[in-house]
């Protein structure tokens, strides 16, 4: 869903250019029909599938983009959420400043665990990273922090008031504040992977020797793209807290970590659109597969991957992708 | 002299850059045949063609008239084809005593797995006094050595090796090739890949001269020896 | 603290040490020749526990039931390899990890459908004999330190003196020679997940008297095995072991007197960051050359 092809794309054909904005034209019209289409619990669904959505495009820009790996992203869900609860309840920080607030928080634990992230090749870093989403409730709730983070009762967040005067109900507000977070982060994040530093990354993923070589200064680049990562995450952290107006030691649990990291390979690693389609699984699945049979989320999430691993290991934007080549409009990458 | 193995229009490849094109090559019994050629000719490529190890390739090889072209690595050693790789590629983690033993691991009994490792200790006593010690601290004459041992274990028809003479010094070089030529008296074909035609022309019965993956000439090695253009490009003199 | 109080924590932590060793052992079993870590390996514990669950259930005696499970449990980890491990080999390794983690959760929800998510009780077999009664130990514990003894000197035999250990221990030196000589690499892969399932399953059986059977039983089991094979090195089966047993000697000592227990899983992610960063080959691991 996005064009990785070297010509820059003012250069490219109109059929090109059309292909490569059609992602966003869809999500925007999707977005802003939604609230008027859905009722009630389901404008909440929608809400959790932005904030979703925006937890795995940080993990693809780090896992798909750069090329290293998280199996601990939850902990940046962790971070975002509970920075936010914290400034709102213990300083009192209205939510649209909580939120970038959070953001940046986790952006900077990102740049601190990217350092030591370097020195670790993908298997170690999986290790590493697997092991800090076990800890992750632990620490939330242990006794040197229960102070601030409420302990194994969590904290409770506000939903932000809602926008009356232009007909809107607390649901909607919310939703609309999300989709707008959500919208100018996707913005952002494909103008970063569709320019200069994109590439650099994409180069520091496949050659790393070569991109070096090349003057690419892959230490900054991998370092920064964990800050942004957990920039992404953190803020759908922050999102996340304010859609289900808590947040405890439980919703940052291992799974979830593990949920963002299907999420992104079901949307496609290398994909900034994709994450919705991710975004989308993992919201809507449970929602109706708890109701199955105990179990199904997890074996249903288990065997997409496996499947998907086997005969689609780009996920659905390397399906639309191969699709789209084969149209003629989209170069192969 | 009956044909041992035989390769018959090979061409090879790793992924999608060809390395041998449409190589004919015959092997004799008894014999040693040496295939000269500068780096990056093709004849590491050659040789794990026949093993079916790593490339890509059309064409068959054939070894006493059966055709091995599909079959697996394992399957090509029990019919009595063995390796002695370039680097030497010993365990290096391994003892000596060990490496030996892997040598024979496709022999059924152990009177012959202790046959072949006195074998090997008798034509490297070296290998004897270290036989606990770990093989990565051998030197590498030694681990040359050790290579050829375990080559020999499983009373191969064939031994394969792969530029024997690397990276040692020339004494060790010729008293390596010199137990060369004695296993090949004892009945071992030989075929040997070399870059230094020197030391493998004074043990060759037969030669094969490879180019950017052709054969450009080959035949016996006294006729190669004679030949002009050969002594200037491939002996310098 | 009194010293036999410290004595009783050295002991407890030695005994959940040995379920860290074991685990642990199992992971190198797979390391060792694909240089691959299992994280699907706790959850294979976990079924196998229940399988000898269900066998009990159905009127085995608990040590027929335990030796069943280790066959099926050697003969599952043989299948995951021949038919779905291989379909990845020469595959990069982020899909690997990633085939790894969906097959974690796979075996997860299939324990969580078969069995529901409540936690049972699973009966300690050592519990009855007499002859493990000590002063100091429990008898479960003192089984648990048998049972372990009793794999390493199984596993030990294994790879000194037959010809399977021998070309397991070939493929992992070196996997292109072991060909040339005839092994075929393939099975001896097949084996060593074969391998690691059985003794992860005696793992996860040990584990289930003490913290209780659920799906998720073995998800911190799995993180301090981790960590013990990293510290001890992971490519040295017995540097595994001993690094196991370190973790669990540690975290009942740094658990009792440093940090208190609820922040024992800081702990073990701070041992296993500082392992890879600043010495990733363990304390007794080999240094493996990665070619580029």
């Amino acid at each position: 869903m996005n064009t990785l092809a070297q010509t820059s794309l003012s250069s490219a054909s109109p059929p090109v250019k059309f292909a490569s904005r059609l992602p966003l034209a869809l999500l925007i019209l999707a977005g802003v029909s939604a609230p008027f289409v859905l009722a009630g619990y389901q404008i909440l669904l929608a809400t959790s599938v932005l904030s979703f959505s925006l937890a795995i495009l940080g993990l693809n820009l780090l896992s798909g983009y750069n090329g290293q790996i998280s199996l601990g992203h939850s902990a940046f869900l962790a971070i975002g959420g509970y920075a936010t609860a914290i400034l709102m309840t213990k300083f009192g920080v209205p939510y649209w400043a909580a939120i970038p607030l959070a953001g940046l928080i986790s952006m900077m634990v990102g740049l601190v665990v990217g350092v030591p992230a370097l020195r670790l090749e993908l298997l170690y870093l999986a290790l590493a990273t697997f092991a800090l989403a076990v800890a992750v409730p632990q620490l939330a709730k242990n006794k040197l922090v229960s102070h601030w983070t409420g302990g194994v009762q969590g904290l409770e967040v506000r939903k932000p008031e809602a926008w009356t005067a232009i007909g809107l109900n607390a649901d909607q507000t919310l939703y609309v504040i999300v989709f707008l977070v959500v919208l100018v982060c996707f913005i952002a994040a494909d103008n970063l992977v569709s320019g200069r530093v994109g590439r650099a990354l994409e180069a520091i993923r496949d050659q790393p020797i070569s991109a070096d070589a090349m003057g690419i200064n892959s230490r900054t680049y991998k370092i920064a793209c964990f800050g942004v990562s957990s920039f992404f995450t953190g803020v759908a952290g922050a999102l996340g807290a304010l859609t289900t107006q808590f947040v405890s030691p439980e919703s940052y649990a291992f799974f979830v970590s593990v949920t963002l990291l299907i999420g992104a390979v079901v949307g496609g690693f290398k994909s900034v659109y994709g994450a919705f389609i991710g975004g989308i699984f993992v919201v809507m699945m449970p929602n109706y597969a708890e109701n199955l049979w105990q179990g199904a989320p997890a074996l249903i999430y288990g065997a997409i991957t496996i499947l998907l691993m086997l005969v689609m290991p780009e996920g659905f934007a390397g399906l639309v992708r191969g699709v789209l080549w084969r149209v003629g409009l989209q170069k192969r990458s | 002299m009956t044909v041992l193995l035989k390769l018959d229009e090979v061409s090879a490849s790793y992924g999608d850059v060809g390395v041998l094109s449409r190589v004919n090559l015959q092997v004799s019994r008894g014999g040693i045949t040496a295939i000269l050629g500068a780096n990056g000719a093709g004849k590491t490529t050659m040789l794990r063609t026949i093993f079916n190890v790593l490339v890509r390739r059309q064409g068959r090889v054939l070894f006493e008239g059966e055709d091995i072209t599909h079959m697996r690595t394992p399957q090509v050693v029990r019919l009595g084809i063995t390796h002695v790789p370039d680097g030497r590629g010993t365990f290096a983690q391994l003892s000596v005593e060990d490496n030996l033993l892997l040598g024979g691991y496709t022999l059924g009994s152990s009177t012959l797995v202790r046959k072949g490792m006195e074998r090997a200790y008798d034509l490297f006593p070296r290998l004897r006094e270290r036989s606990r010690q770990q093989a990565g601290t051998l030197s590498g004459g030694e681990q040359q050595m050790l290579a050829i041992g375990r080559a020999l274990m499983p009373n191969p028809k064939l031994i394969l090796l792969d530029e024997p003479s690397f990276g040692l010094a020339p004494q060790i070089v010729a008293e390596i090739f010199k137990t060369l030529k004695d296993i090949n008296q004892a009945g071992v074909s030989l075929l040997l890949v070399e870059q230094n035609a020197k030391i493998a022309l004074s043990v060759a019965s037969h030669v094969c001269l490879i180019e950017t993956g052709e054969v450009i000439r080959s035949g016996p090695a006294d006729e190669l020896k004679g030949d002009e253009t050969v002594r200037k490009v491939y002996l310098g003199y | 603290m009194t010293d036999s109080a410290f004595v009783q924590q050295l002991i407890t932590g030695l005994t959940t040490g040995c379920v860290y060793a074991l685990v642990a052992l199992a992971l190198v079993m797979i390391y060792q020749t694909t240089h691959l870590v299992n994280f699907a390996q706790g959850e294979m514990a976990v079924l196998s526990t229940y399988l000898v669950l269900v066998l009990i259930s159905k009127g085995m005696s608990y040590w027929a039931a335990f030796a069943v499970t280790l066959v099926v449990s050697f003969l599952f980890g043989v299948a995951v390899e021949r038919l779905l491990m291989r379909r990845f080999s020469g595959k990069p390794v982020i899909t690997i990890v990633i085939v790894m983690v969906g097959m974690m959760i796979l075996l997860n929800g299939i324990a969580g459908f078969a069995f529901g998510y409540e936690v049972r009780r699973f009966d300690s077999p050592f519990d009855s004999i007499a002859w493990l009664k000590t002063g100091f130990m429990s008898p479960h514990e003192a089984g648990v330190a048998l049972v372990t003894l009793i794999v390493l000197f199984f596993v030990y035999a294994f790879f000194k003196f037959t010809k399977l250990g021998l070309a397991m221990r070939g493929a992992a030196a070196n996997p292109l020679s072991s060909q040339f000589v005839g092994i075929d690499v393939g099975w001896i892969l097949a084996l060593g997940w074969g391998l690691a399932a059985a003794i992860g399953a005696i793992g996860g059986v040990m584990t289930a008297p003490v913290v209780f059977l659920d799906p998720n039983m073995m998800l911190s089991v799995i993180l301090y095995s981790f960590a013990g094979a990293v510290l001890g090195g992971i490519s040295n089966p017995w540097g595994a072991v001993a690094g196991g047993l370190m973790l669990g000697v540690a975290e009942n000592l740094v658990g009792a007197y440093l940090i208190g227990s609820d922040l024992k899983l800081a702990f073990v992610l701070a041992v296993i960051v500082a392992v890879l960063t600043l010495a990733p080959n363990g304390l007794f691991g080999r240094r493996l050359i990665h070619r580029v």
